[in-house]
């Protein structure tokens, strides 16, 4: 699959419980009539303002050592290229939210409302790590079709700034992807606009592909340990408790 | 006071209207600005401060009782002006050079807020000049600095060695935060205070500057 993508699943906003799950609020928490009119004006503000897109391009392992390298300023030991090596298939992605949901969310913070700006950043960034699944979905369908991937393949999203893989390299994956044709541009700094974008490297490959151990330096200063839950939401039928324990190394 | 009460009481329950409301007849009835501020709205932020701490309060009830913080405060500003009310300090806030991540710094600048500083949040992907820069010409005497990736928050360290290099480490203390550092992390850059999440940060604050 190669080209642009439409995402019209994510035209409508997640439920009342995923919104507020995005908020931090527990399931089952009661909630006063204000915060349920609150969820209930970001899910429409959502749906008015959102234009989501998605593109995808196959990227041949070579070529993605190419961009991956960036301008060299990755960590030194990271997962990343272990992970590649071990996948069966590659293509770069990116998608958006588009400019008007992005705008705003800043313009409600800059008025002072801060409640609504917040929930509907909740909303846009959770539809953001959809549009990655969807992509991924989108990728490995083909895949299926044509016989080069079984129903053991999973598909992970990987992104620039995360586990090593420094975010100057947006710059390379940009220049082969030219996601400038959705909407999405790059600043000086690397980083995307609209801000509710997405982009990486979707690996498809078999769960185990995706595993690796966290004794990487930068895995000793992260406290978020989000990978950890990734892969064993894939190498694991019934996810077992994570445990966060600095000695836990797979 | 009853008036003052009332205040707080709206204020936790995210009631704008009303706590916009009440501030006006306050005023109206020559209650003192100082009075409607520490006794009033920063009483009700306090409870609910230690509510999200505590998990009886969660984050969209934490920012409806900001926005009420913010529509009683808008009345008192030209009062509070007028009559020189000194602010609680002030903070300068910002995300580290290559991220743009800005959600939990727009928190702890709207929970500093509520806990009377006064917060220059310069915005995100910002530089460590930067940061000193508007720390010295504010003077600012916390500098707030949030990262929600692993690539970038190594370039913390760079502002606490700015502040090291141009000898601001008295006036100047640094503060960071964000999803992916740890405690060990905030040590292992010199910085002077990490803070876990939004309600950390304030209490953290409120020890580094230290009220007259």
């Amino acid at each position: 699959m190669n080209g642009i993508v439409p995402l019209d699943a994510l035209k409508v906003a997640p439920s009342r419980d995923t919104v507020l799950r995005t908020q931090g609020v527990p399931e089952g928490h009661p909630v006063p009539e204000r915060v349920e009119a609150l969820v209930e004006e970001a899910r429409e503000l959502y749906e008015a303002l959102t234009r989501p897109i998605g593109l995808i391009a196959s990227i041949s392992r070579t070529e993605f050592g190419e961009v991956y390298q960036g301008d060299g300023r990755n960590a030194e030991r990271s997962p990343l290229p272990g992970i590649v090596g071990r996948a069966g298939h590659l293509a770069l992605f990116a998608a958006t939210l588009g400019e008007p949901v992005s705008r705003k969310i800043g313009d409600l913070f800059r008025d002072q409302n801060a409640a609504l700006g917040c929930m509907l950043d909740g909303i846009a960034s959770e539809r953001a790590d959809s549009a990655a699944v969807l992509l991924g979905q989108a990728f490995l369908d083909p895949l299926l079709e044509n016989g080069d991937a079984d129903s053991a393949t999973r598909v992970l999203p990987y992104s620039p700034g995360y586990c090593g893989w420094h975010v100057s390299g947006q710059q390379r994956l940009f220049a082969f992807l030219s996601p400038g044709q959705i909407g999405m541009d790059l600043n000086a700094s690397c980083l995307m606009s609209p801000i509710k974008s997405v982009s990486g490297v979707l690996v498809a490959g078999p769960p185990e592909a995706h595993a690796f151990d966290n004794d990487f330096e930068f895995c000793l200063d992260c406290a978020t340990w989000e990978c950890r839950e990734r892969i064993a939401s894939i190498t694991d039928p019934q996810p077992t408790k994570i445990d966060r324990s600095p000695e836990w190394k797979s | 006071m009853e008036i003052l009460k009332d205040i707080a009481n709206n204020l936790i329950a995210g009631a704008d209207g009303e706590v916009a409301g009440l501030v006006a007849r306050a005023i109206e009835s020559e209650v003192p600005t100082v009075s409607i501020l520490d006794d009033g709205l920063i009483a009700g932020m306090n409870v609910v401060g230690d509510r999200f701490r505590n998990h009886e309060m969660y984050l969209p009830e934490v920012l409806l009782s900001a926005r009420a913080m913010s529509a009683g405060v808008e009345l008192l500003k030209p009062l509070l002006i007028a009559e020189e009310v000194p602010s609680r300090g002030k903070v300068v806030l910002g995300s580290v050079k290559g991220d743009l991540h800005d959600i939990g710094k727009n928190l702890v600048g709207i929970m500093l807020t509520g806990a009377g500083f006064e917060v220059v949040d310069l915005g995100i992907d910002v530089t460590a000049e930067t940061f000193i820069d508007a720390a010295v010409s504010e003077g600012a005497s916390v500098v707030g600095v949030s990262s929600l990736l692993t690539t970038t928050m190594t370039q913390m360290k760079g502002v606490v060695d700015l502040v090291q290099e141009k000898g601001l480490s008295e006036q100047v203390k640094v503060i960071v935060g964000g999803a992916p550092l740890t405690a060990e992390f905030a040590r292992s850059i010199g910085a002077d205070a990490y803070a876990y999440d939004a309600a950390s940060a304030v209490e953290k604050i409120l020890t580094m500057v230290p009220r007259d």
